[in-house]
């Protein structure tokens, strides 16, 4: 799907859904945006080689689609940064468009004596094992 | 202090902000399909004040109260989007990803931008500016923030029976994680608590400084992140205790959040008297204690290289026996030590560091028969109480220097030895007692539901504007979503809770602690006024 079809598809697909409660003045408001099925009409995966994420092939959607799990994440959200980017706005400004690889990520295990351990990055659960000496 | 008296104190300061206008408002993009994460329907019971009644409910109520309370806190006339999913995310039976989120957007060189060529996180930025920078092409280019979370955790299959909670009162189960908590986390690195910097190779984003690395130095060269080559950020970032925040909000504040560093207290021979740092937690051994270290040391002797490094039996284990052993560092395991100390008869043991200039360090290793307690003390120190001979230590004391922080108040950031992706840099350290939203552990011990401690003094040391007025008392519709104001005056009235015998010890405590934030500039006579009437109804 290319930008302008998954832009259009987002925009169908799009429908608010309720804002969170009624705020009083100087609250903060949340507004919930419910983006709908069209988000996750094309799958990602994640490549073998580079370990980065980037739209399935057709037969990898089709593998996805028979798995339990519905895919990695809403395919338009990789396609609209797939990799990070530079963009001059109009008044001149700098935007950089950041990618899903550049995110923080927490990861959670489980250790052998049965205790679950979280932590930051690829190998954060086992870090602070792994970063703390023995000898 | 009770847990329910430390509650009703909490409640009366929950009750007690009530916000002016400017608060930031945020949209939620769920992004998940229907029937699945936000959108799942399998019925639950309401949890911890959170009223949903299927999966999905329960998980929007939980994000969207995240985000009231930050944007309860933070100003900006421009609405924050936010990219949500609790889909699936990779995961089998021992490890997955949790969460995945951050900043999905940065800007620089903007109207009203405070620093030149330095990037900002796209929501702080549009605030300074007071317009969307970056509308994007759809919601989903010009969002602020991801915060994805897995969906999965605890089902079969996935970290089975680890599940979230998502309540709201920070009240989890020990075998759950509480959602919130690891939200106003990741929410706050996506708001600007991290840089942007790649922590191998220590290259800049595009080149150019974020304004994280202007307000991080490195206590060694006296460099701030900004000021410094890529081959110097790589080498700094493994200095552990050496990397700082100088931000003028946290530095001001930290005595008010942070407790004091706690130390071995040397108080014979005179030579060598005073307190000393230490780190207890070792992976083996009983949990160190002030009694346990309380009495005469004794140097650890073996027949080794440096005959005090306690990797054999030791020689002089009549002299050790019934007494505290200290031994150096080198040659074998933390736990052999130990071990040897055990058996000479030593009721505890000190093992000091032995690479010059470095402080204690935390040990590794196991060995389930080790039974006494090992701590660990600096070089500089255990150099010196070795070569006295024997000394006497008197137990634990408060050190005069904030737990977490420099001698400056500074508040130090994560930058163990072994580089941590992910986590060195961008982190408060996991010295900072109590614990702190930002540290990279999310701990138990953590209340995100009304406490985010020093969080807020470091985005406007980035330069968010944020709303700390406080006009009323009592419960109403906002309570509750006001409630992170409290986060600048709620430690230090902790601290009087926990320590107060009765209320009348409570309120004096807290009068004396209001003062003190009203005398540092945080807090406005208004404000102290109507929190000493909340503590005193709060606490009794």
């Amino acid at each position: 799907m290319n930008r302008k079809s998954g832009v259009l598809v987002l925009a169908a697909g799009i429908a608010v859904a309720w804002a969170a409660g009624s705020a009083a003045a100087g609250e903060s408001k949340v507004t919930v945006v419910k983006a709908g099925d069209a988000l996750n009409a094309v799958k990602v995966t994640r490549d073998k080689d580079t370990g980065k994420l980037r739209p399935a092939t057709p037969e990898e959607a089709a593998q996805i689609g028979r798995a339990s799990a519905p895919g990695y994440a809403p395919a338009i959200v990789v396609q609209s940064h797939p990799v990070t980017s530079l963009v001059t706005n109009p008044d001149g400004s700098i935007t950089v468009r950041r990618s899903l690889d550049d995110l923080d990520k927490v990861m959670i295990s489980r250790t052998a004596d049965g205790k679950v351990r979280m932590g930051h990055g690829e190998k954060g659960a086992s870090h602070d094992n792994a970063s703390k000496p023995t000898e | 202090m009770n847990t329910s008296f430390k509650a009703l104190v909490a409640c009366a300061l929950l009750g007690a902000a009530s916000l002016g206008t400017q608060a930031a408002n945020f949209v939620l993009v769920n992004t998940d399909p229907a029937g699945v994460g936000f959108n799942d329907p399998t019925p639950v019971a309401p949890v911890g004040g959170n009223a949903g009644t299927t999966v999905g409910e329960q998980r929007v109520i939980a994000y969207t109260r995240a985000l009231q309370l930050w944007g309860s806190v933070l100003k900006s006339d421009v609405p924050i989007t936010v990219l949500g999913s609790f889909s699936p995310l990779p995961c089998n039976a021992t490890s997955g990803v949790l969460a995945e989120a951050g900043a999905w957007n940065a800007n620089l060189n903007f109207p009203n931008a405070p620093i030149a060529n330095t990037w900002y996180h796209s929501a702080l930025a549009n605030s300074l500016a007071g317009f969307d920078l970056y509308p994007g092409q759809d919601i989903i280019d010009g969002a602020d923030i991801i915060a994805f979370f897995n969906g999965s955790i605890g089902s079969t299959g996935c970290i089975e029976g680890s599940t979230w909670y998502y309540g709201l009162d920070s009240h989890s189960p020990s075998s759950q994680t509480d959602f919130l908590n690891v939200f106003m986390h990741e929410l706050s690195h996506g708001l600007g608590f991290s840089n942007f910097v790649d922590v191998t190779t220590g290259n800049r984003l595009a080149g150019l400084n974020d304004v994280f690395m202007n307000f991080t130095r490195d206590n060694v060269t006296g460099k701030l992140y900004s000021q410094m080559t890529a081959a110097e950020i790589v080498a700094a970032q493994t200095r552990d205790g050496q990397e700082v925040w100088v931000g003028p909000n946290s530095t001001a504040r930290a005595p008010l959040v942070l407790g004091h560093v706690v130390q071995l207290s040397v108080t014979s021979p005179a030579s060598v008297a005073g307190g000393k740092d230490f780190l207890g937690g070792a992976s083996f051994g009983s949990q160190p204690t002030s009694a346990a270290y309380t009495g005469d040391v004794v140097p650890g002797f073996s027949a080794d290289p440096d005959p005090n490094d306690g990797c054999t039996a030791f020689t002089n284990a009549s002299a050790v026996a019934g007494k505290i052993a200290i031994v150096r560092r080198g040659t074998c395991g933390f736990a052999v030590k130990a071990k040897n100390a055990q058996n000479a008869g030593a009721t505890a043991v000190i093992i000091s560091n032995n690479a010059a200039g470095a402080g204690p360090v935390g040990m590794g290793g196991s060995d389930s028969t080790v039974t006494i307690p090992a701590i660990s003390i600096g070089t500089s120190d255990g150099n010196a109480l070795i070569a006295s001979g024997g000394f006497h230590a008197a137990g634990f004391v408060q050190g005069a220097q904030l737990a977490g922080a420099d001698a400056a108040n500074h508040v130090k950031l994560y930058a163990p030895t072994t580089l941590a992706p992910g986590s060195s840099g961008s982190h408060w350290d996991v010295s900072a007692d109590p614990s702190l939203l930002m540290e990279p552990f999310i701990t138990p011990l953590l209340a995100a539901s009304h406490n985010v401690d020093l969080t807020v003094a470091q985005f406007e040391d980035i330069g968010w504007k944020t709303e700390i007025s406080v006009a009323g008392c009592g419960a109403g519709s906002g309570s509750k979503a006001t409630s992170l104001t409290g986060e600048i005056y709620a430690a230090p009235i902790f601290q009087c809770a926990d320590n107060a015998a009765n209320h009348g010890g409570f309120q004096s405590c807290s009068v004396q602690a209001l003062s003190n934030l009203r005398n540092a500039g945080i807090i406005s006579g208004a404000t102290k006024g109507v929190l000493g009437t909340c503590t005193a109804n709060g606490g009794q």
